[in-house]
C-alpha cells in the first residue's frame, strides 16, 4: 500500500503514523536481492533470459554490481574466480533451460576444488514445471551430482530463509557449489506481510569439529617417533586458516613439506623446508621424499590419482600415514592411513605442532637436499623461446599481493611448479575437473573481487579459444587482467600423453589454425601483442602491464616443449622421468 | 535373496521429507557405482523425516564409503550401517499364482509358510508373504512350483535390535 495515499483518504490521523504504515508489498525478485545483499553480495556474475527477468528488472535498483557475461559458463568461472581468491562466496545468475545447463560445468569445477560459489537460475512458471514448457531444464536433477545441495524455491516467502541457508552450506564445513532454482512467477509473486526469517536448520550449524584428542596423541607418538617425516598440504588447508600452523608443526619437527596442485600456496615455496608440488607432474624431489617418507601427514588434501599415481606404491616405506580431512569420506577412501582425523585443518595442525617434540633431523634434511640437488626442475635451452622464461619474466612483473590464475594443460603445470609465493589464494587453478577455458573468466572474477592488484592469466591457446569471448566482458567491465597465452600451436599435454605413452601418434591435438590473438585483443578493444623472442618479454610485459584495460600476450614458445619431470600412466611415484639433458 | 551378495549393506538413512530426496540418496549411490538392490521410503518416528532402508552392494570399494557419502547429503540426518548388528528385518511379498479351478494345493502351501490369501479368482490366488527376508525366500521356493503370474517384493525395511535406536 502506498502510506501517502493511505494518508490522504483515511481521516484517522493516527493512520499517517509511519508506525502503523503496512510495508509495501515486496516480489519474490527483490526479496531475493536484498537477502543477497544481507549476505554481504557485491558483485553477480550473469546473463538474462525469460525466466529471469523479474530479477534483472529489480537488479539496477540494488546495491549489487552485475558484470554481464557472454557465456554462462564464464558467469561460474568468474564467481569461483571470485571465492577462491577472496574467501567469499561467488554469486553467478542465469536463465532456466540452456542457461542453466551452461553453468554445469562451472558448478563441477568449483564444487570438485571445494570452492563456495551459490548459482541462481531462473526456472519456468511454477504450474509449467514437468510440462516440458519452453526453456524448461530439470536443473536440480541435472546438477545433483555437481553440487553439495539445491533448492527450488515454489513460495517467494521462502527465498530469504533459503538464500541464508544456501550461503551457510556453501561456505561451511567442506565449501562447494549450491544451487538456487527460481520459477519466473515466485520472482514475480507479492508478499505483503513481513517474511519471517527463517532460521538456518540448526543441524546445518554445527562449528568445525575438532579433533579427537586421543587420535592427536596417536599422531604425536608417530611423528615423535619418526626419522623420516613428510607433510602434504592441500587446499583445504588454506579453506581452514591453517597455514601459520602448517608451518610451525613442519619447522618445529623439521618435516619437509609438499603440497598439491589446489595447495599451491599453503607454504611459502622458498621456505628451506619446501617440497614443491607432489605428484604426477610434481617435483623429483618431492615425489622421492614421499616415497622414501616413514611418517606421511597428508592434511586438507584428498590424495587423488594425480597424487598418489600408483596408489598401491604410494608412500611404500611409511610405517604410519596422518589423514587429517574436514570431510570423513576423503578419509580411507584412497589411502588406507592409519591415523584418520576426521577435524577441520586449522585446529589440527595447532594441536599438533604445540604437541610435537622439536627436532633436528640432520640426516633427513641432507638426504632431501641432496634430492633437490640431483633433480632440480630443468628445460631445455634449444633457442627457442620456453615456457618457463616467459613465467620468470612474468614473475618480475608481478608484486606480492597480485594473482596468477592458471588454465589447464602443459601451461598449468609450468604456472603452478615455477610459481613462487607464500599465500593461497594467489595462484589459483581448476585442479578436480582440469576444466579448460577455467582461466580466463576466473582471473575475470578475481579482479573484479579486487581491481588494485594485478591479476595474471597464463592459459594455452587451446584453453583460451574455450572460453574466450569473455573479452567482451574485460573489455566493458575494464578489467585489467593481464593475459600471458602460451602458445605452442597445440594442445600440448595432449601432444605429449601421446607422444609418451599413446605409441607416438599424434592424433587431432594440432592447433595451426588458431586466430591472430594480438589482433582478436585488438578488436575486441584490448591490448595485444605477440612475442616470439625472450629478448622481447620483458618490453611486452612492462607494455602489457602499463595497459588501463585488459592486455594479451601471446608467447609463441617452442612446440615440443614438454612438462618434466612426469610419472609415466600407471607408474609409481618413484619412476618420474626427467627433462632429457 | 535375489541380487544379495557378501559385499550387501543394510543401511539405515534418516532423512528430513523435502523435495528430491529420494533422488539425491539414488543419485549419491548411482554417481559412486554403488548398486542398490533395494530400497523402502517412508513414515519415520521423527517428525518432518523419513526412513528409508536400503540394501546396497559396495562391490569393491570400501564398506564404510556409503554411509560416509550419505553423510554427506544435507538433508541426511543420521546414517546407520546395520548389516553387523543383525538388525530386525520384514518384508512384504504379493505373489500372484494360476491354477485350473482347484486352488486347494496352492492354499495348503501358502499356509504352510504362514503366508496370507488377499485376493483370490476362479482361475488365480494372490497371497502375502511377510516376515524376515529369509522367510520370504523360503516361502517362495516353495511356491515356485506354482504357475507364477505375477510377483512384487517391497524390499526388507529394518531397525536395530534391542534398545539400540536408531535416532528417529
Ligand atoms: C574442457 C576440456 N576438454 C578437454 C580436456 C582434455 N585436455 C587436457 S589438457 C588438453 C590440451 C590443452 O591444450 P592447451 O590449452 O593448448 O594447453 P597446453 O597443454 O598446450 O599448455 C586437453 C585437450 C580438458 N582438460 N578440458
Amino acid at each position: 500500500m502506498n502510506p501517502s495515499i493511505l494518508a490522504a483518504t483515511d481521516p484517522d490521523p493516527a493512520a499517517a503514523r509511519p508506525a502503523v504504515v503496512a510495508a509495501p508489498a515486496l516480489c519474490g525478485a527483490e526479496l531475493l536481492l536484498a537477502a543477497l545483499v544481507r549476505e554481504g553480495v557485491d558483485t553477480i556474475f550473469g546473463i538474462p533470459g525469460g525466466a529471469n527477468l523479474p530479477i534483472y528488472q529489480h537488479l539496477p535498483a540494488s546495491p549489487i554490481r552485475h558484470v554481464l557475461v557472454r557465456h554462462e559458463q564464464g558467469a561460474a568461472h568468474m564467481a569461483d574466480g571470485y571465492a577462491r581468491t577472496t574467501g567469499r562466496v561467488g554469486v553467478c545468475l542465469a536463465t532456466s533451460g540452456p542457461g542453466a545447463l551452461n553453468l554445469i560445468t562451472g558448478l563441477a569445477t568449483a564444487h570438485f576444488d571445494s570452492v563456495p560459489i551459490v548459482a541462481l537460475t531462473g526456472q519456468v512458471a511454477s504450474g509449467a514445471i514437468g510440462t516440458d514448457a519452453f526453456q524448461e531444464s530439470d536443473v536440480i536433477g541435472s546438477s545433483l551430482s555437481v553440487t553439495k545441495h539445491s533448492y527450488q524455491v515454489l513460495d517467494a516467502r521462502d527465498l530469504p530463509g533459503v538464500v541464508a541457508e544456501a550461503f551457510h552450506v556453501a561456505r561451511s564445513g567442506r565449501p562447494g557449489a549450491v544451487l538456487i532454482d527460481i520459477p519466473k512467477d515466485v520472482q514475480q509473486q507479492l508478499v505483503a506481510d513481513p517474511v519471517p526469517e527463517r532460521p538456518v536448520r540448526l543441524r546445518l550449524l554445527a562449528r568445525p569439529p575438532a579433533p579427537d584428542p586421543e587420535l592427536v596423541a596417536q599422531a604425536l607418538a608417530h611423528l615423535s617417533a619418526s626419522e623420516r617425516p613428510v607433510i602434504l598440504a592441500g587446499r583445504g588447508v588454506a579453506i581452514a586458516g591453517a597455514q601459520t600452523a602448517l608451518r610451525r608443526l613442519a619447522e618445529r619437527c623439521q618435516a619437509p613439506v609438499g603440497w598439491t596442485l589446489l595447495g599451491t600456496g599453503v607454504f611459502p615455496s622458498s621456505h628451506p623446508l619446501a617440497l614443491g608440488m607432489v605428484g604426477f607432474m610434481g617435483t623429483g624431489y618431492c615425489n622421492r621424499a614421499v616415497t622414501d617418507a616413514d611418517c606421511l601427514v597428508m592434511v586438507g588434501m584428498r590424495a587423488d590419482d594425480r597424487v598418489t599415481c600408483r596408489v598401491q606404491d604410494f608412500a611404500p616405506r611409511a610405517e604410519h600415514i596422518i589423514h587429517i580431512n574436514i570431510d570423513p569420506a576423503e578419509l580411507g577412501k584412497t589411502v588406507m592411513a592409519d591415523c584418520q582425523i576426521a577435524a577441520d585443518a586449522r585446529q589440527t595442525l595447532e594441536a599438533l605442532a604445540d604437541g610435537v617434540q622439536p627436532r633436528r633431523r640432520v640426516e633427513w634434511q641432507a638426504q632431501v637436499d641432496g634430492w633437490r640437488a640431483a633433480h632440480p626442475l630443468r628445460y631445455p635451452h634449444n633457442g627457442q623461446l620456453q615456457p618457463q622464461e616467459v613465467l620468470a619474466a612474468m614473475a618480475a612483473h608481478r608484486g606480492p599481493d597480485d594473482v596468477t590464475v592458471a588454465d589447464v594443460g602443459l601451461n598449468q603445470i609450468w604456472a603452478a611448479v615455477n610459481w613462487s609465493g607464500d599465500t593461497p589464494g594467489h595462484f589459483i587453478n581448476s585442479g578436480g575437473q582440469g576444466t579448460m577455458g577455467f582461466a580466463f573468466p576466473a582471473a575475470l572474477g578475481a579482479q573484479a573481487a579486487d581491481r588494485g592488484r594485478q591479476v595474471f592469466c597464463v592459459t594455452g591457446e587451446g584453453g583460451f579459444v574455450m572460453t574466450m569471448q569473455e573479452l567482451a566482458t574485460a573489455v566493458e567491465q575494464r578489467l585489467p587482467v593481464r593475459v600471458v597465452i602460451l602458445n605452442n600451436r597445440s594442445l600440448g599435454m595432449v601432444r605429449q600423453f601421446q607422444d609418451s605413452f599413446y605409441g607416438g601418434v599424434r592424433s587431432e591435438v594440432d592447433l595451426h589454425v588458431t586466430p591472430d590473438f594480438a589482433m582478436l585483443a585488438q578488436a575486441y578493444g584490448a591490448f595485444g601483442r605477440r612475442v616470439d623472442r625472450a629478448e622481447d618479454l620483458d618490453a611486452a610485459l612492462a607494455a602489457a602491464c602499463a595497459h588501463d584495460g585488459p592486455a594479451l600476450l601471446d608467447c609463441w614458445i617452442d612446440p615440443e616443449a614438454n612438462v618434466y619431470p612426469i610419472v609415466p600412466l600407471g607408474g609409481s611415484l618413484a619412476e618420474f622421468t626427467e627433462c632429457p639433458e | 535373496m535375489p541380487g544379495v551378495t557378501g559385499t550387501s549393506r543394510m543401511i539405515s538413512v534418516l532423512v528430513e521429507d523435502r523435495p528430491a530426496v529420494l533422488q539425491r540418496i539414488t543419485n549419491c549411490l548411482g554417481r559412486r557405482g554403488f548398486q542398490l538392490q533395494s530400497c523402502s521410503i517412508g513414515q519415520a518416528a521423527t517428525d518432518g523425516c523419513l526412513r528409508v532402508t536400503l540394501r546396497v552392494d559396495v562391490g569393491g570399494q570400501p564398506p564404510d564409503q556409503v554411509v560416509k557419502q550419505l553423510r554427506r547429503l544435507v538433508d541426511v540426518v543420521e546414517v546407520i550401517d546395520l548389516t553387523a548388528t543383525t538388525p530386525v528385518e520384514w518384508e512384504t511379498t504379493l505373489i500372484k499364482l494360476g491354477h485350473d479351478g482347484d486352488p486347494s494345493a496352492i492354499v495348503r502351501e501358502i499356509t504352510t509358510c504362514r503366508g496370507q490369501v488377499v485376493d483370490a479368482s476362479a482361475t488365480t490366488i494372490t497371497a502375502a508373504l511377510s516376515g524376515d527376508p529369509l522367510l520370504v525366500d523360503a516361502g517362495l521356493a516353495r511356491l515356485n512350483s506354482f504357475q507364477i503370474l505375477d510377483l512384487a517384493r517391497s524390499g526388507p525395511v529394518a531397525v536395530a535390535r534391542h534398545g539400540a535406536g536408531q535416532g528417529g
